[in-house]
């Protein structure tokens, strides 16, 4: 788990810290796998609902909006099965892929949380050590959790409305008196679309800031998994264990 | 029922009814149920030899929309019968008889032929200010219900209100108004017609069904038949290819909506309502409203007025923005609120640890020097 030879030179009055590797390459392709997918999504799902291509009147067999739609299915199965795997990730991946990283379950994790949004507010000047999720964080991405899994509901009740009779996705329609109709579960799947939104954008920047002020690599870490920690916090995350 | 297997046939002869025309009606309600060729092809004999069905037809609050659309009932010689000459032995606006008499007439029916008879119900019951809204002679329109429909064979709630509720029950509902199915939940067979107004052809063909099958059709979720609302209009829609080739109405009038365009843009709801709509038609298969380049606006959906409008807007609003807010707007808004508060965050942070490493680099060295 740790390669502790490879320390970086700390910048001066900097605690000294090593590389750990969190993320491993399940974690990492899912990461990447959701971001392309929701952005494919997020394109295709915009034109579906507010079509903004003209096409010409004399143009031959067009079928943009069936092309879009069916782009946008497509990336949906990707989307939805990654979501998944990083579900089932929860339970039989790395101890960072772990659910308790996301639902803090120790005292220690419910006071980093709170010493966390401490920094967002400005009570601290740097946010709590982490090894693998911030517990804040954590808890920030139980809630997208939660979100992807309505936006997947909504969109199946909405497939199951255009499939075919005899497809197994025609279950689905038990959903729409769940969500109040129809035309409900078309605006609750635009809608958390942009609540999806909200969170990749306070993600990406909360990652960057942390990165910069901690020099911690989080940014980076996305592609190699490693993240660079603190010996103290290694030690005492070692004693945690 | 009167057991009285001749009647159909008296009564087409008396209104000069040819075979023909009764085989063409035959047809189309072989068409509208979509029923098998062997089926179809025994459907004019079963329909001859059918029982004639008593029928009561209340009406509560309502524009009377219903009644309308089965009085223009098409292939009127034959529908006629089927409609209006089952023994409608009560209906408000066409009947002869007025006041008492009239009320007799129901009294009796429901005395007589109670467990027997259809009852036909057009518009929602207010409950509020103890029904006072809809009073019958002294009668409030819930006690009328619960004592016709709960005492009926079946009853068949044509229209979005009698069947939703309705633009009676849409928001804020200030008579408190509900559906048959929620003021009568222990009436037999309810079977609701949604739509504003029912089309009369599926009035026609469910009776059809019942006097010829003796049971009612499949019905959906909501309680309607399958054979009229098992499909989404969009599906059925001769519009659906300019929508898949991507080709919209952007503004009334505009070049597209003369072509004949999709409607989508301009808020059709044809993608989350399900009815025949496309397929049967209005005013003798004459058009619907979508052929004549106005969007569907969802009537025959639960809570219709409130969900589907805007009605020529794709999305309703955002609740606390408004119903005519934007949801792409209030969403690039909030979009645009995360971001500045991170970053605003994100640099005062930045600069608070950069100060606190310029005050801390001198007093390490310092420890270092000794």
């Amino acid at each position: 788990m740790s390669a502790e030879n490879a320390v970086r030179a700390p910048v001066a009055g900097e605690a000294v810290r090593v590389p750990v590797y969190v993320w491993d390459i399940w974690v990492r392709v899912i990461h990447w796998a959701v971001f392309f997918c929701f952005i494919i999504l997020a394109i295709t799902g915009s034109y579906i609902s507010h079509p903004f291509i003209p096409v010409a009147r004399d143009a031959y067999e067009p079928f943009l909006m069936g092309t879009v739609r069916v782009v946008h299915f497509y990336t949906a199965m990707v989307f939805d099965l990654a979501v998944f795997a990083r579900i089932v990730l929860m339970f039989v991946g790395s101890p960072y892929a772990r659910w308790d990283q996301f639902i803090p379950v120790t005292k220690r994790r419910w006071n980093s949380a709170l010493e966390s949004l401490k920094f967002y507010v400005f009570l601290r000047r740097t946010p709590p050590e982490a090894i693998g999720h911030d517990a804040l964080d954590g808890l920030i991405f139980a809630a997208r959790f939660l979100v992807d899994l309505l936006i997947i509901a909504t969109g199946f009740a909405l497939y199951s409305k255009i499939t075919s009779y005899s497809s197994p996705l025609a279950i689905f329609q038990g959903l729409i008196p769940y969500f109040g109709g129809l035309q409900s579960v078309r605006w609750l799947h635009h809608m958390l679309m942009w609540v999806a939104i909200l969170f990749i954008l306070q993600h990406v920047i909360r990652v960057i800031v942390l990165s910069t002020v901690k020099h911690d690599g989080t940014v980076e870490s996305m592609l190699s998994g490693y993240r660079y920690v603190t010996k103290e916090d290694l030690a005492e995350e070692a004693r945690d264990r | 029922m009167i057991k009285d297997t001749q009647w159909l046939a008296r009564e087409l002869k008396a209104h000069g009814v040819s075979r023909n025309d009764f085989l063409k009606f035959c047809g189309s309600m072989a068409a509208i149920l979509a029923l098998p060729e062997w089926a179809a092809a025994k459907l004019p004999e079963a329909l001859a030899a059918a029982a004639k069905p008593t029928v009561v037809w209340l009406e509560f609050q309502d524009c009377a929309g219903n009644t309308e659309s089965f009085l223009r009932a098409w292939r009127p010689t034959v529908a006629e019968i089927i409609l209006d000459a089952v023994s409608v032995d009560y209906h408000e606006t066409i009947m002869a008889a007025a006041g008492t008499q009239a009320t007799a007439a129901l009294d009796q029916t429901v005395a007589k032929h109670s467990g027997e008879y259809l009852a036909i119900v057009e518009g929602a019951v207010p409950t509020g200010a103890g029904g006072a809204y809809c009073a019958i002679g002294g009668k409030a329109a819930l006690d009328i219900a619960r004592e016709v429909c709960g005492n009926a064979a079946a009853t068949i709630a044509v229209g979005t209100c009698a069947s939703f509720g309705g633009l009676p029950a849409a928001r804020p509902n200030p008579t408190a108004a509900i559906s048959i199915s929620e003021a009568v939940p222990a009436a037999a067979n309810v079977i609701n017609l949604s739509a504003c107004p029912a089309n009369a052809d599926n009035i026609t063909a469910l009776l059809v069904y019942y006097m010829t099958m003796k049971r009612w059709p499949p019905l959906d979720d909501h309680r309607r038949p399958v054979f009229a609302y098992g499909q989404l209009i969009h599906d059925g829609c001769e519009r659906r290819a300019h929508f898949d080739n991507g080709q919209y109405v952007e503004a009334w009038g505009d070049e597209g909506h003369r072509l004949g365009y999709c409607l989508y843009k301009m808020g059709c709801k044809g993608p989350v309502t399900s009815h025949n709509c496309p397929i049967v038609k209005w005013n003798e298969g004459t058009n619907w409203p979508v052929g004549c380049g106005h969007p569907c606006v969802g009537c025959a959906e639960p809570q219709f007025w409130d969900k589907m409008s805007p009605f020529y807007k794709h999305l309703t609003g955002v609740p606390g923005f408004g119903m005519a807010a934007n949801i792409d707007k209030v969403g690039v808004g909030a979009a645009a609120v995360v971001t500045a508060a991170f970053v605003a965050q994100g640099i005062v942070q930045k600069v608070r640890s950069r100060k606190e490493e310029n005050v801390t680099t001198p007093s390490h060295e310092e420890e270092k020097r000794p």
